[in-house]
């Protein structure tokens, strides 16, 4: 998840527009799959009154715990979906057992020169265009029961922390100049 | 086998997916969010930091470098552009009616170049020559670089009373190598020096550290070794740029700026309490200091620390907002009227 930016009113109220937005679109699509609708239009109108009347101060304190129940979410969702890979989806696919043969091999060892670079055995990757680079080793390498795995990939993925989630204010103790 | 493995995979990634279901919909409000947040910050323009716009200096340590066109973030994310000579504002010097020289107050840190003092100001055309980590000392070096430049002409001194005195008589700022004034035991008299300047910045970065920054501040604002030493060495630097601009036809103003810390009640025992005499600290001291100078060497001093309130500064950050701007503009006007009417004595 990507953290939000610095605390200023600007931002707070940009958050506060953006759950407003959020939850407009829930009450569409509410009405859409319960027409007639179940209450009058001008319900609505007052919580967005309400919405919006709310003080700047519990504003603020939503921006400040948004990245807290965020993380806290994050992470349980990171568990839960490894849970679910661990205990549902592998445990599935195992069945059809495996297509990797060990063998024992009669070299001494199997490291290899860097010089030789073997492409499949090792490859650098700039983690940009992973997806395209995940596709094709899939279809080249003829594991395209792997693409399966995506949707689960693409959550974990997202529920990555940003590496610089330190907030920009952290380095303004002490500003003078 | 490897159809059937496909077919397993669909199966299991089938009821996986059920599985998440009510995970993506806890998931998704902060998803959404995330989103939102990693779009509007690709609106942004691309923000350049501190080191990316200023060059070495023999002389002053560091400068900003000419036709600089950029955006910098400190409270929030804001537009500078920089002249020939690398300084901001809508005027050069030969068409300036006033000079303001000063820190980063004067560079205009953490407002846009629409709301920067300078380009507010409506009588006096104002030409400001500061930087970021400037102090008194380099105030009187960019002074003496002018000469002819200055005649007719209003300076000021913007001295920012959180860390000019102190930066005068530093050898470094931001790890940035810096001249200062020195008193010269051997010879009797102050003097400046500049020969350990060179571009190699320090390891350290003293004014990072809050056990070094805050209790020199608040030193400063009481009767000590190290006060009565920088006001001592500021004296010097004033009486030089006072000399300097009687003998080039200006007229030589000092005008001591406010800590936005000292301007909140609240905040000002936060500083107190790490000066070595806390009882003797006094939130006014450096203007007062200031004002004993200048009146001693017959220097026109004015305090604007009843001038400035908390509005006028930025409200995660130390310099001014665009209110702020907008008074020090206020106040180079009503300087400049007095200037041209000849009462500014």
């Amino acid at each position: 998840m990507h953290p939000l930016p610095v605390l200023n009113k600007r931002n707070v109220r940009a958050l506060w527009f953006s759950v407003f937005i959020f939850l407009l679109l829930l009450y569409l699509i509410a009405i859409c799959l319960t027409f007639p609708i179940p209450y009058p239009f001008w319900t609505l109108v007052i919580l967005t009154v309400l919405f919006f009347g709310v003080p700047y101060s519990i504003k603020k304190f939503a921006y400040k715990v948004w990245p807290k129940v965020s993380s806290r979410v994050s992470k349980f969702g990171k568990k839960y979906t490894l849970r679910v890979i661990y205990s549902i989806v592998l445990p599935l696919i195992r069945l059809a057992g495996t297509n990797l043969t060990v063998q024992k091999t009669t070299m001494a060892t199997l490291w290899q020169n860097w010089e030789q670079k073997n492409q499949q055995v090792i490859s650098k990757q700039s983690g940009n265009h992973w997806l395209v680079h995940y596709i094709t080793w899939a279809y080249r390498s003829r594991n395209l029961w792997a693409l399966f795995l995506l949707p689960f990939i693409t959550i974990l993925r997202n529920l990555e922390e940003s590496p610089d989630d330190q907030p920009p204010e952290a380095l303004l103790l002490y500003t003078l100049y | 086998m490897a159809f059937v493995r496909f077919i397993l995979s669909l199966l299991a990634s089938l009821v996986g997916i059920v599985f998440m279901i009510p995970m993506a919909a806890l998931l998704f409000p902060f998803w959404y969010i995330s989103v939102l947040v990693k779009i509007s910050e690709k609106l942004k323009p691309k923000i350049v930091v501190w080191e990316d716009i200023i060059q070495f200096d023999q002389r002053l340590g560091w400068r900003v470098k000419p036709k600089v066109d950029a955006h910098m973030e400190v409270d929030n994310v804001y537009h500078l552009t920089t002249g020939e000579e690398g300084w901001r504002g809508n005027f050069n010097l030969k068409e300036s009616t006033v000079v303001a020289v000063g820190d980063s107050f004067v560079f205009g840190q953490g407002v846009d170049d629409k709301d920067y003092f300078a380009n507010l100001t409506h009588s006096a055309h104002v030409k400001p020559l500061g930087a970021p980590g400037y102090g008194a000392t380099h105030y009187l070096l960019l002074l003496q670089s002018l000469t002819t430049e200055l005649k007719g002409k209003l300076v000021i001194w913007f001295v920012y009373t959180g860390n000019d005195f102190r930066e005068s008589i530093r050898p470094s700022s931001y790890g940035n190598k810096s001249p200062y004034v020195f008193y010269n035991r051997k010879r009797g008299q102050w003097e400046i020096q500049t020969d350990h300047i060179n571009p190699q910045r320090l390891p350290f970065n003293f004014e990072k550290s809050y056990n070094v920054s805050i209790p020199e501040l608040a030193d400063l604002f009481s009767k000590n070794h190290l006060s009565e030493y920088a006001y001592a060495a500021f004296e010097y630097l004033a009486k030089e740029a006072q000399k300097h601009c009687d003998t080039h036809g200006a007229k030589f103003v000092i005008i001591t700026t406010p800590v936005r810390w000292f301007l909140d009640g609240n905040y000002t025992f936060k500083i107190k309490r790490h000066a070595s005499k806390p009882d003797d600290f006094s939130v006014k001291y450096p203007d007062e200091q200031a004002a004993i100078i200048c009146k001693r060497n017959g220097i026109v001093c004015k305090s604007c620390f009843d001038e400035f309130s908390l509005d006028d500064f930025l409200p995660r950050d130390l310099h001014w907002s665009r209110k702020g701007n907008q008074t020090a503009a206020n106040i180079i006007d009503a300087l400049y009227r007095s200037f041209v009417r000849g009462e500014l004595n």
